[in-house]
């Protein structure tokens, strides 16, 4: 058996090149060059440790890679699982839309009506580590206070309560991680990846407690061993359950997996249009609830609950952004009933409602919506615009969304994946209970009136409810190793040298887009390695 | 709950001219349920009082269909007017402008209390809803009144 340390000249290696049943040897291997594979990675550059990365694609998209990805849905309606994510160098970064913003403190904490809330820490642990992600994320200022972003013309609304206020989420450009770093990625000198380089096994000593190499293929049939002292998964929510379960020669439930937690408590944020607002006055502006540049950063405003209001009408964390109602969400079933209202309106102008005119209304019934908006679209040309409140909701932890494996194996010889994505009543309530505090409120103080959007699909579930492409909880994190895969510092309890790095550990999901908690929790991780390494 | 179809602009109409609405009545008039008293033409005057009489029935049926025991022109009002007799006979005795802006107010109150009603989906004041509630009550009255002396 060959071994291969690499050599200075060429950092990135194409696996396929090397010799068969060639064992690669390293200090620290990071396996998945996404964002937070390559983040770790640019952590060890330049230091004592001799580090690899495994990356299973190349530098562009190859669909023979990318239907290494294809899994069944058998949950509530979701993405196909080869699309939802990117398989090569730069991960699924190199289609994300670039919006950050850093779990709030409330969704660190253990909350009595969210079963199996709570992280290891508070957030305050992890605020040095967002502030570090800024700079990876090409962001500006750490500063989500709307007050920042005001200008002359543009300011939160006036909304005088202690239950709703304005936040920001910032815009990364998007940060192509696989673009922005490739260059130093490959300078470095203690660096090596390797490319088309696809784990299929985790082995492991007979007493399971340490990682003793990872087993290597590619598509192409080759074999290789990687050897390391310390080895950081970091293929994203789904991926690290399936390797984890997957390897289960010395475990038959999978590594990590004594308490049967990995590929349980899968997680997403439900994007949902929740209700449109009629604003009482034509003129009102919600400038900054739009992507908009300040001093060269584009931040965009939306309207959230106070964590006082959470903590008191026990509900998940939510945001509401104002978006311009479309088209869609005005006229979803044009035909008949707009020739209804073309009539109300034609008999109604001349005073001569009628029979017919009841008769039309009740037409109309199961779906007020689109007809009266289209009569109003007409009758006050130019109109001040309706808008919707779209929001992206909190996925409470359940055991029962989940990822799992199939029977079906995939040209590796891997199980492919089976994803369950579940949700319920307390999503439900928090939906029903915001759309009313927020009415509540723009209420109060004459901004207008809002109306809950009542399309509803035969799951019970507003039509248009969908995921958010993100993915998270699956090998989530708890002190206690019958209620976590990892500890407080991301190493798969039982395993000594196992750690685990992404959104599959996030034990809950805020209801914020999840990229800057993986880099700044990467971040974190690397600090860690580096520590326990000397 | 089944919805209505409402026109928006009209229905903006009406939640933006709530401030408009005055409710007159001669000092010292009993607001006793007695539909003679209503029908002493005082329904009309009411009645022309919202921007949009039609669409406020509109809303209006929609509500009683949850409250339909609030179908009573005398009971509206007292609901409407909280605080008992005194207050509706100070109110019904005030100047328009006044009025309006009571009804302005409660409405405002009624948000920051929860005293809200979901109406085809619509989240409104109980004021709100409880004003186009009596545009049906005092249509039915008046007509009533036209058939007695029709």
């Amino acid at each position: 058996m060959a071994w291969f340390q690499g050599g200075k000249e060429n950092m990135f290696i194409d696996v396929r090149t090397l010799p068969n049943e060639t064992e690669i040897r390293s200090d620290v291997c990071i396996v998945g060059a996404g964002a937070a594979g390559i983040t770790l990675a640019r952590e060890f550059v330049g230091g004592s440790l001799d580090v690899c990365l495994l990356e299973s694609g190349g530098f562009e998209f190859d669909s023979k890679t990318q239907s290494l990805y294809q899994g069944e849905n058998v949950g509530f309606p979701y993405y196909d699982l080869e699309l939802l994510r990117l398989r090569y160098f730069g991960g699924t970064t190199n289609h994300w839309g670039g919006s950050c913003r850093p779990l709030d403190e409330i969704d660190f904490e253990r909350r009595d009506w969210v079963p199996h809330s709570g992280w290891p820490f508070d957030k305050s642990l992890l605020d040095p580590f967002y502030r570090r992600a800024h700079k990876v994320c090409e962001l500006g200022p750490y500063d989500y206070e709307p007050d920042a972003w005001e200008t002359e013309t543009d300011h939160h609304l006036p909304l005088k309560t202690d239950r709703v206020k304005t936040t920001m989420g910032l815009q990364s450009p998007p940060t192509r991680f696989g673009r922005v770093y490739r260059e130093e990625i490959r300078a470095a000198e203690n660096l090596r990846t390797y490319l088309y380089a696809n784990v299929v096994d985790i082995e492991t000593r007979p007493s399971s407690q340490k990682v003793s190499r990872l087993r290597v293929a590619t598509l192409e049939g080759h074999r290789f061993w990687v050897s390391a002292r310390i080895f950081i998964l970091a293929t994203g929510a789904i991926e690290n359950a399936r390797l984890l379960l997957s390897s289960n020669k010395t475990q038959k439930e999978g590594l990590g997996n004594e308490y049967d937690l990995v590929g349980r408590y899968f997680m997403e944020h439900l994007s949902v249009p929740g209700a449109l607002l009629l604003p009482s006055d034509p003129s009102l502006r919600t400038g900054l609830y739009s992507a908009k540049q300040v001093k060269g950063v584009t931040g965009e405003g939306f309207l959230t609950l106070t964590a006082e209001t959470l903590r008191r009408e026990e509900l998940l964390n939510v945001r509401a952004l104002l978006r311009t109602a479309s088209p869609q969400e005005l006229t979803r079933n044009v035909s008949g009933w707009t020739v209804s209202a073309e009539r109300i309106l034609k008999e109604g102008r001349a005073g001569n409602l009628s029979n017919a005119f009841i008769k039309d209304l009740w037409n109309v019934i199961t779906d007020i919506d689109e007809v009266a908006i289209y009569s109003y679209r007409k009758l006050v040309r130019p109109a001040h615009g309706v808008l919707s409140l779209y929001y992206h909701i909190e996925n409470a932890p359940n055991s029962e969304s989940r990822v799992s494996l199939t029977s079906e194996v995939d040209q590796l010889g891997m199980q492919r994946v089976r994803l369950a994505w579940r949700f319920g009543d307390l999503e439900r309530r928090t939906l029903t209970r915001t759309n009313e505090i927020i009415g509540e409120e723009l209420g109060r103080v004459g901004i207008g009136r809002i109306m809950e959007i009542q399309n509803y699909a035969g799951s019970g579930w507003p039509v248009g409810l969908r995921g958010a492409w993100h993915q998270m909880g699956t090998t989530r994190m708890d002190s206690d190793f019958k209620r976590g895969v990892v500890n407080g510092d991301c190493r798969v309890h039982g395993i000594s040298n196992l750690y685990l790095a992404g959104s599959s550990v996030f034990p809950s999901s805020g209801y914020t887009e999840p990229t800057l908690t993986i880099v700044a929790l990467s971040l974190r991780l690397a600090d860690h390695v580096k520590e326990v390494m000397k | 709950m089944r919805c209505v179809p409402i026109s928006r602009r009209r229905f903006l109409c009406i939640l933006l001219g709530i401030g408009a609405v005055a409710f007159v009545s001669p000092a010292g008039r009993s607001l006793r349920s007695d539909r003679a008293d209503i029908g002493d033409g005082k329904a009309n005057e009411l009645a022309r009082l919202f921007k949009n009489r039609r669409s406020a029935e509109t809303v209006g049926l929609e509500y009683l269909k949850q409250a339909p025991e609030e179908r009573d022109v005398n009971l509206l009002l007292g609901r409407l007017l909280e605080g008992g007799e005194a207050r509706r006979r100070t109110f019904m005795a005030a100047e328009a402008s006044r009025q309006r802006e009571v009804l302005r107010r409660q409405v405002r109150d009624d948000f920051a209390r929860g005293r809200v009603v979901k109406v085809g989906g619509w989240i409104l004041s109980l004021t709100e809803t409880r004003l186009c509630a009596l545009a049906v009550a005092l249509g039915v009255a008046q007509s009533r009144v036209g058939a007695h002396t029709g």
